[in-house]
């Protein structure tokens, strides 16, 4: 259990709130069962009394206990909700901060397939299933039981054998259905959560291959995939639905089957002359008290297992290795850091074709080259492998004379710059994502790297200047603006080793002599590889490499 | 019934020995309650997944028909056909069955109260008229409360969604520990503002919990008197412990569903957000309409096409093709080329079939496109596109998506013309080799002659191309002009083709320029 371990690691930051919430709930709980169980006694009492059966009852005392227990019902209750809204609020903020944490440790690759097909969102709404598990599952199962044991405490001042009637259904019958819905629970619940990215999936390539399927007239075949995964879906939530409706009507079953003990209990007492009828009656709605507070709890359980699958599933993403061996003894960043491939093979792939296979290359410091070739020739993966964002499957790759696994890897990447063909912007102010690269620049040093790639004009046409947000994916700029923003946040760093992924690839010719002059001025003096498909504006000698 | 129990027991003095009857009648009627509760659950849960599996494809099906001219991003649209149709669940299996249960178990039990003490009964409905007031507080609040919960959570997880996403970028720029604080300070701020929110938003329900509670008490404390004989006026007298108790128990019950319809609140309101967009999304119009009739049976060698006056708009757009006219021989081969954005795409999408014109016709050998079902026109004629989308499943299964029973040598024959077997053969399983999502693994030049081969398994009488060459190298492009001669000189073809690509015109017999919704000749 060790993903729940370091839940339970991280609430104890939190112990405040989520006991103050547990002992409010508790409180509510109590109130509302302190409420029914008063009135009974309250009204039994005065029906014997005015039958002349029971004198001197004094009714002020009760009717001062009976609005109190009311009042405090409704303040606890209230309560109750703030705090567990606040720490599960803190909670899963600390949750995801580790979970970040720990995942700046995963390596290039790893990070890479995150960002592949369902994986990020799963990871999200995994994150999010967690939420309720202190507020939803154990507080008030805690909660439930702390007032069981209250009761059946209370019950055995009256009578031992009454507290079997409350211990016997509610203490070993309900927690064996919630665990027995726990155990029937798991296997639908983790096949129904399996089975949404398939559905995902086809539903995409039906959007997306829409015209192909027109065209092809299968999109009624399609249709009729998509049906069936949704309604193998929705069997296995009917199921999880049918468990939860008999598991809620189990617990009502257990609870009055506790109140029907009781009842028969206190009457069979009551004719012993064991207690009075005010006593009979304060029990038997007591435990209708105690039904409330367990009518959700097997549901909960149910649902726990889910939980717990989605705290696997994060545990185990964010536990994972680096592929990457680490170099022990990492060796120190070259004063002149050439880079040279020797008989480099690599595929993505055991069951794909090989993307490179021996490739040898000499650049040497401060030597700038432009590689061209073919799409899906390589050159992309190429940067990957300097980047050592994967290692090749044969051959080696030598920075300043050493392996680049020797090198590290954290050095390798803050000295190689990388403008990727789709730079990710985050959902932030447009400083801020500049500021990534360095955040001690001021707004001026900000303002300077948009000019120098042209983006000026931008900065004067945005409502806020640098403060102004942008969307998932920088998704209120254009294609070519975003490329430039990440172009501007690289000119602030300062790397030895410069790789460009088609840096003009978006802009028209205007934009990109501005971009390339920039770059240009930016380069001198440093090692450079860039990718274009065909030659970059300016007169700057290169060399050319055809892969 | 369990009062009436007591009743006899304590009032009557009736050994325990007779009652066992009536106490087993009790157990009977917990039981019943328990089942019917259970069933409840089930017939919900069962109608909800009805209702969301028949939406999906209602849904998608719609979405088909209307084709790509909503121009909405297949992102939101995906997330409108799973992730939206899915939101409706709680509403139909949870929110639903308990407005009903609001509506009318609280008036069941007013009734069965204002029988047995009519002031008991004034008592409640005096709470009553509240209900109504209570439900425009529960609906204030708990739509508040829950919106603003939604939010939190919703933007919270958004941030940690993006931030890793970006991971990687963050790590390169050395930013690692500085975007934790600014991400640790972005959530406290929202947490504060949230929970401000959420403070008063709470609060109204806690005014329901509040005046549950007084009624309750005040009932106790009434039929408690009334016993004790301190109430003379209306039925109080009257009150036996019995009626007292039966009271008394059905009072929480009385409040239980509404309060229950407030803990439901959120269902609706994320329930009605997906549902207004789903609606608007299934009343899209379809691209073209359903032809009514037999469709005519259409020739299987190459035929002429034709189109006159055709003009189309998209949505909100000025005019992109105007009043154009053209005229394709049966057996030729025209390439049409313009500069991009010149309408080059919609063209072809019109002759396709795809899309409906704004004005104007076309013909397939003389008969209209409207009189040609979807069937008929996936028989008359293939489409290739600029970027082929490859589905789940093997490189053959996605070559024979045209032709699901072809055999595999027929598969073998056109994936060697069409040059998928050529980087096929390196593969361990061959053409058996599962592609992953959008064609994972494999280039854009490799995809694209999966296409090619796709549309050549079993070729039509026309070929409509639109850009199939663009961002490949030359090697494939050369592969891929070649193949679609190779196979029209076996099987003449009627072949249109758009490109701007340098090779084509080489390969092109005609060549028309589309320029501001017309086409004239080729240029020098």
């Amino acid at each position: 259990m060790s993903p729940l371990r370091t839940l339970l690691h991280l609430a104890r930051r939190h112990q405040r709130w989520l006991l103050a919430g547990l002992a409010l709930m508790l409180l509510s709980l109590v109130a509302s069962t302190v409420l029914m169980a008063l009135s009974g006694w309250f009204i039994t009492a005065s029906a014997l009394a005015g039958l002349g059966l029971l004198i001197g009852l004094d009714i002020f005392t009760p009717g001062a206990g009976i609005r109190l227990a009311a009042i405090t019902r409704t303040v606890s209750r209230y309560g109750e909700r703030l705090a567990t809204h606040a720490a599960t609020l803190r909670l899963l903020t600390d949750l995801r901060l580790h979970l970040l944490e720990r995942m700046l440790n995963l390596d290039d690759a790893q990070l890479a397939a995150l960002r592949r097909g369902d994986t990020l969102n799963r990871l999200t709404g995994d994150v999010n299933a967690l939420d309720g598990l202190f507020s939803g599952i154990f507080g008030p199962t805690l909660a439930a039981v702390f007032l069981t044991l209250l009761a059946s405490a209370g019950f055995a001042l009256l009578h031992p054998a009454l507290s079997l009637a409350i211990l016997l259904p509610v203490f070993v019958l309900l927690p064996l259905t919630a665990a027995i819905l726990f155990r029937l629970g798991q296997r639908p619940g983790v096949a129904a959560v399996a089975i949404v990215p398939e559905l995902r999936s086809s539903a995409a390539d039906g959007l997306e291959g829409m015209n192909e399927l027109r065209a092809f007239d299968r999109t009624e075949a399609q249709a009729q995939a998509i049906s069936q995964l949704s309604q193998r879906l929705g069997r296995l939530q009917q199921r999880l639905g049918d468990m939860d409706a008999m598991g809620q009507s189990v617990a009502l079953l257990l609870t009055w089957l506790g109140l029907w003990l009781a009842l028969v209990g206190g009457l069979y007492l009551l004719e012993q002359g064991q207690i009075g009828a005010p006593l009979v009656a304060l029990i038997v709605l007591a435990m209708l008290g105690l039904g409330e507070a367990w009518l959700a709890i097997p549901g909960a359980w149910r649902r726990f297992g889910h939980s717990m699958a989605a705290a696997r599933r994060v545990e185990a993403l964010a536990a994972q290795p680096g592929q990457l061996a680490q170099p022990s003894h990492p060796a120190p960043w070259p004063e002149q850091p050439s880079i040279e491939l020797e008989d480099v093979h690599f595929r993505y792939a055991a069951h794909l074709p090989p993307v490179l296979a021996g490739i040898n290359l000499s650049i040497q410091h401060g030597e700038q080259v432009l590689l061209s070739g073919a799409s899906g020739i390589g050159k992309t993966t190429l940067a990957l492998l300097l980047m050592r964002q994967f290692d090749p499957d044969h051959g080696r790759i030598l920075l300043g004379n050493r392996d680049l696994r020797e090198h590290d890897p954290d050095l390798l990447r803050s000295q190689i710059a990388w403008l990727p063909q789709r730079p990710v912007l985050l959902r932030d102010s447009l400083a801020t994502n500049l500021r990534l690269a360095r955040s001690s620049a001021s707004d001026q040093a900000l303002a300077a790297a948009l000019t120098a790639v042209g983006l000026d004009t931008l900065l004067d046409e945005l409502p806020d200047g640098l403060a102004t947000w942008l969307d998932e994916d920088g998704a209120n700029l254009s294609g070519g603006q975003r490329q430039r923003v990440a172009l501007a946040r690289l000119l602030l760093t300062d790397p030895d080793i410069v790789l460009l992924d088609e840096p003009t690839a978006s802009l028209d010719r205007q934009s990109a002599d501005t971009v390339m002059a920039s770059i240009n001025q930016w380069l001198e003096g440093r090692t450079a590889i860039l990718i274009s498909h065909d030659a970059l504006p300016g007169n700057v000698q290169r060399r050319r490499l055809r892969l | 019934m369990l009062a009436w129990i007591f009743h006899a027991a304590v009032v009557d003095l009736r050994p325990l020995a007779t009652l066992w009857i009536p106490l087993a009648w009790l157990l009977a009627t917990m039981g019943l309650r328990a089942a019917a509760a259970a069933l409840r659950g089930m017939i919900a849960a069962r109608a909800s997944r009805l209702v969301r599996t028949e939406l999906r494809v209602r849904l998608f099906r719609v979405l088909c028909l209307a084709g790509p001219q909503h121009k909405q991003d297949s992102g939101h649209l995906l997330s409108s056909l799973v992730d939206q149709v899915e939101a409706l669940d709680p509403y139909f299996a949870r929110y639903r069955p308990q407005a009903v249960a609001a509506a009318l178990i609280p008036a069941l039990i007013l009734v069965a109260v204002t029988t047995v003490d009519w002031l008991a009964g004034l008592l409640l409905a005096l709470a009553a008229p509240l209900i109504p007031i209570f439900m425009i507080l529960v609906g204030w609040g708990a739509e508040q409360a829950s919106q603003r919960q939604q939010q939190a959570l919703g933007r919270l997880s958004g941030l940690f969604h993006d931030r890793l996403r970006a991971l990687a970028q963050i790590r390169r720029l050395g930013a690692g520990p500085a975007e934790l604080k600014r991400l640790r300070a972005y959530s406290e701020e929202f947490r504060d503002r949230t929970m401000r929110v959420l403070r008063l938003a709470f609060l109204s329900s806690a005014v329901l919990e509040f005046f549950a509670a007084v009624a309750i008490a005040s009932l106790a404390i009434y039929i408690g008197l009334g016993l004790l004989g301190f109430i003379t006026f209306g039925p109080a007298d009257k009150l036996t412990l019995a009626s007292g108790l039966f009271v008394l128990l059905l009072a929480p019950e009385f409040f239980n569903p509404l309060r229950q319809l407030a803990q439901h609140w959120h269902d609706r309101a994320d329930a009605l957000a997906a549902a207004t967009d789903i609606r608007a999304l299934l009343d899209l119009p379809p691209a073209r309409p359903v032809p009514a009739g037999r469709p005519p049976r259409m020739p299987d060698r190459s035929y002429p096409v034709e189109a006159s006056r055709l003009s189309h708009a998209w949505p909100g757009r000025q005019r992109i093709l105007e009043d154009l006219d053209l005229r394709v021989d049966a057996g030729e081969h025209l390439l049409i080329n313009g500069p991009s954005g010149c309408g080059k795409s919609t063209l072809i999408s019109a002759l396709a079939g795809f899309i409906s014109p704004s004005a104007g016709n076309i013909t397939y050998a003389g008969i209209d496109l409207g009189r040609l079902d979807q069937q008929s026109l996936a028989r008359s004629r293939s489409w290739l596109g600029q970027r082929p989308v490859l589905f789940a499943g093997t490189l053959a299964s996605n070559i024979a998506i045209g032709k699901t029973d072809a055999s595999a040598a027929e598969i073998q024959k056109v994936a060697e013309l069409a040059g998928v077997d050529e980087f096929a053969r390196h593969l361990p399983l061959g053409l058996n080799s599962r592609i992953g999502e959008q064609g994972l693994g494999l280039s854009g030049g490799q995809a694209q002659r999966l296409a090619l081969a796709r549309v050549l398994l079993d070729p039509r009488p026309l070929l409509l191309l639109d850009e199939p060459t663009t961002s490949l190298d030359e090697l494939s492009e050369t592969l891929i002009w070649d193949a679609i001669r190779h196979v029209s000189e076996q099987r003449p073809m009627t072949v249109i083709c758009a490109s701007h690509s340098a090779l084509a015109q080489r390969w092109a017999g005609r060549i028309l320029s589309l320029h501001d919704g017309h086409l004239s000749a080729h240029g020098p």
